[in-house]
């Protein structure tokens, strides 16, 4: 390699913060002669120096001979390759090793190393234009709201609650803002742009959905008369709604690679952790029975209807194994 | 919205109950403002020729039956082994020469279920102290029979004749372990809604009287202190349960030495297992004492109730069951559509007041069941079915909650058509651990295919075997119809 690169930390989302080799060698130290000054008081004035071995005195064209080493100019603390101290003066390093110095890491490049192909950008036309205005998103933010007080308004009572609706909304939009900010915030950490209205627009899109979904757990407890299907039902509600607001959310807010994956496993881990412990929870002795009680209307499950002969059946089937279990 | 207060009576009732038999525990220390000893002042009563009669006579009868009879009633304690201490005291009086002492079931029940934790006394008029051994039990009726050595062949006899109301009785105890008292109070015949006899007794009783007698003017018992229900309203344990109990003594006590005897044959089959079947025994004496007189007491009445051709009764668009039993009491109340509740509803709810004491925070012999008929003119299908679900929910039987003695429910929900409806039905039911056979079983039910309007039907019982509880279930659900 004709020159070197140290990369002094990863910044994502920033200009990346290397520091090229002039006159094929790098100094690194405390003192500000050096290329590289590390205000880090675990680092000598001096610590290294590295430079390129020339040894292409046979043949130039065989790059393998090219070889860069670093020179320990300061042993008060050990320097780390890899990881592993370096007790000699002198060592080689090539592209992608790990500099350990005081409290530092630096990372050697290789200028030619092979880059990753470019990914190709989703929704690129409007969920990353920086030319969305504040309209599009408010105007999601306005519709959840609405969606959210005329489902509860169709569902719940007669009576337009005007203030209680409205003041339900106000707390569903103030959480959305809420959201898109904190997830804003952390862009501007990760990738120095905040996206404020492209999260917001997100959010509010995926709450409209989850607003839509939320009734079909009790339908589909109510259609099946089993507590079972409704609260698996309620899982793959969540785990699709808190999925795809967190996948947008990091793909916004971070430059990590794979979001979809890491929003899926994060649902599902919030989901576990839910799951489990309500089943630890879950006391083993209740006065109470756990029977479906959800009511829908208009969508009487026909095709679930029993006569009732098949219904005693099955009671007197549940008394066997009640009996069965107390013999036990 | 249901209003609260039709069911007000029957809470209260209930609360009076309870109390009395919770307060079976209260301690000698409890300082209590015994506001009731104001009650001595009695109903005026119409002047009549044997009412005076009795006015003259009464004033001196009070005292001449105390006198006669104080030495035969006692006070009956379980004492706590441990601490050597009384856990809950009662009284009981002697009925035999032979040194039997009645008493009621719920003042020995600590012993009944813990006999190797508890042990029973009873204290005479002269505060000499003996012990007692417990020879048989009626759970159902609340009574008990215990046997002493070495008292006086004395004992007050037992009335074997019929009473009038207005009648004047007597009911003796020691209430709140005051000391021995006697009250004058009126026999006013049996209490007319109830599953079982039960004489009410103008008089009021109090915590710690309970198995005492209560006698006529003759000295004779006419029946057994057992509980209160509100001011100078007493309940009676009728003296023929006392008497069948008295008859059903030799073999009770000959079943348990049968049971005795397995447990002990069995015990020498496995020497391994030598000491488990003689704990069991120990603990589980008169368990199945108790189980078989709460089978034969449910079989009794769920068959005569079932026996019964079905009456109905139409409940909005509906035709339901009408009263099941004479025992019921039945409340109803109707809810218009305003402008705060968007709906309208006919409620009714029929309930037995009368429950099976087994011991502290376990009852048996619930038995209710209510209808409901809702219509809306103003709410839309999903408003007026999620205002169903609010009412789509079992009742409870709060009779007992512990681990010990039930299961948690099972429960079986399904969609059934009947008679070209569509009803959603859950039905759940839970076992007694120490009484085999006999469950708990509740019944839901409600209307799902129309837009406006729905039924929903509630029903519960406890204390029931298997069997009356699917004929009780399978015959209400098949009766109901509806009107068009």
């Amino acid at each position: 390699m004709e020159s070197l690169i140290i990369q002094l930390g990863v910044k994502p989302g920033r200009f990346a913060e290397l520091l090229r080799s002039k006159n094929n060698e790098i100094t690194v130290g405390r003192s500000y002669e050096n290329n590289a000054v590390l205000q880090d008081p675990y680092i000598a004035p001096k610590l290294l120096r590295i430079y390129r071995e020339d040894k292409t005195a046979q043949d130039e064209s065989d790059v393998a001979n090219e070889v860069w080493r670093a020179d320990i100019l300061d042993h008060t603390n050990p320097v780390l390759l890899n990881g592993e101290p370096v007790l000699s003066d002198s060592v080689v390093v090539k592209d992608s090793d790990r500099l350990t110095v005081g409290r530092t890491v630096l990372t050697i490049i290789d200028p030619q190393r092979p880059v990753e192909t470019t990914r190709k950008l989703i929704l690129s036309a409007w969920l990353h234009s920086t030319s969305i205005g504040f309209l599009i998103p408010c105007v999601a933010l306005i519709i959840a709201c609405l969606l959210d007080g005329f489902f509860d308004y169709i569902q719940l009572s007669a009576d337009l609650k005007w203030k209680q609706y409205a003041y339900a909304s106000l707390i569903s939009a103030l959480a959305i803002i809420l959201w898109a900010g904190i997830w804003a915030i952390a862009g501007h950490i990760f990738r120095s742009q905040y996206h404020f209205r492209q999260q917001l627009l997100v959010t509010s899109l995926v709450y409209i959905l989850v607003v839509l979904l939320t009734p079909l757990p009790a339908y589909f407890e109510f259609a099946f008369a089993s507590m079972g299907a409704g609260q698996w039902t309620n899982y793959a509600v969540t785990l699709l709604g808190v999925g795809l607001l967190l996948k947008f959310n990091l793909f916004l807010a971070t430059n990590i690679k794979r979001t979809s994956m890491i929003a899926m496993i994060t649902t599902v881990g919030i989901l576990s952790f839910a799951y489990g412990s309500t089943q630890f929870l879950k006391e083993d002795f209740s006065t109470s029975p756990a029977y479906s009680g959800v009511l829908k209307a208009p969508f009487t499950p026909r095709f679930a209807e029993r006569t009732a002969e098949q219904y005693w059946l099955a009671v007197e089937q549940r008394f066997d194994d009640l009996d069965k279990e107390l013999e036990n | 919205m249901k209003t609260p207060f039709m069911k007000l009576p029957i809470l209260y009732l209930f609360s009076c109950l309870l109390s009395i038999l919770y307060s079976a525990n209260i301690s000698a220390e409890e300082i209590l403002n015994d506001v009731e000893s104001d009650s001595v002042v009695e109903q005026t009563i119409l002047p009549s020729e044997s009412s005076l009669d009795n006015k003259i006579t009464n004033d001196k009868t009070a005292s001449l039956l105390f006198a006669d009879l104080r030495e035969q009633v006692y006070q009956i304690r379980v004492i706590d082994i441990a601490s050597g201490d009384k856990f809950t005291i009662g009284s009981g009086f002697q009925i035999s020469a032979e040194g039997h002492i009645a008493t009621n079931f719920h003042v020995v029940s600590p012993f009944i279920h813990e006999p190797k934790k508890y042990r029973l006394e009873f204290a005479s008029f002269d505060e000499s102290v003996s012990s007692a051994e417990l020879l048989a039990v009626d759970v159902v009726h609340d009574l008990a029979i215990l046997h002493a050595d070495g008292l006086a062949e004395v004992y007050i006899p037992l009335k074997n004749g019929e009473l009038k109301q207005g009648d004047r009785i007597y009911s003796m105890g020691n209430p709140r372990d005051l000391g021995m008292t006697i009250i004058e109070g009126t026999y006013n015949g049996f209490v007319q809604t109830s599953r079982y006899q039960k004489i009410l007794f103008s008089g009021s009783l109090n915590s710690g009287m309970s198995g005492g007698p209560t006698v006529d003017a003759n000295g004779e018992v006419v029946g057994i202190n057992v509980s209160k229900g509100g001011e100078q309203l007493s309940f009676l344990v009728p003296v023929d349960n006392l008497a069948a109990l008295i008859v059903n003594l030799p073999d009770q006590i000959a079943e348990r030495y049968l049971l005795a005897q397995t447990a002990d044959s069995q015990a020498q089959d496995s020497t391994e297992q030598a000491e488990e079947p003689i704990e069991e025994k120990a603990s589980g004496e008169f368990d199945k004492i108790i189980r078989d007189a709460l089978l034969a007491d449910q079989t009794e009445f769920y068959q005569r109730l079932l026996e019964q051709p079905v009456e109905l009764e139409a409940l909005g668009e509906l035709m339901l069951p009408a009263k099941l039993s004479d025992a019921l009491k039945c409340w109803g109340h109707t809810v218009d559509q305003k402008e705060d509740n968007k709906y309208a509803g006919v409620h009714q709810h029929c309930r037995l007041e009368d429950q099976i004491y087994i011991k502290d925070s376990f009852y048996v012999g619930d038995f209710f069941y209510d209808y409901e008929w809702i219509t809306t003119t103003e709410l839309n299908q999903l408003q007026f079915y999620n205002f169903l679900q609010t009412r789509f929910n079992h009742s409870r039987l709060s009779n007992v909650y512990d681990k010990e003695h039930v299961t948690n429910y099972q429960c079986q929900t399904n969609f059934i058509n009947l008679t070209g409806h569509s009803w959603k039905v859950s039905t759940c039911f839970r076992a007694y651990k120490r009484y085999l056979g006999l469950y708990d079983a509740i019944l839901l039910m409600a209307s799902v295919d129309e837009r406006d309007k729905a039924a929903v039907i509630t029903m519960g019982a406890s204390g029931v075997d298997r069997k009356n509880a699917m004929e009780l279930f399978k015959r209400t659900m098949e009766s109901v119809q509806w009107n068009r």
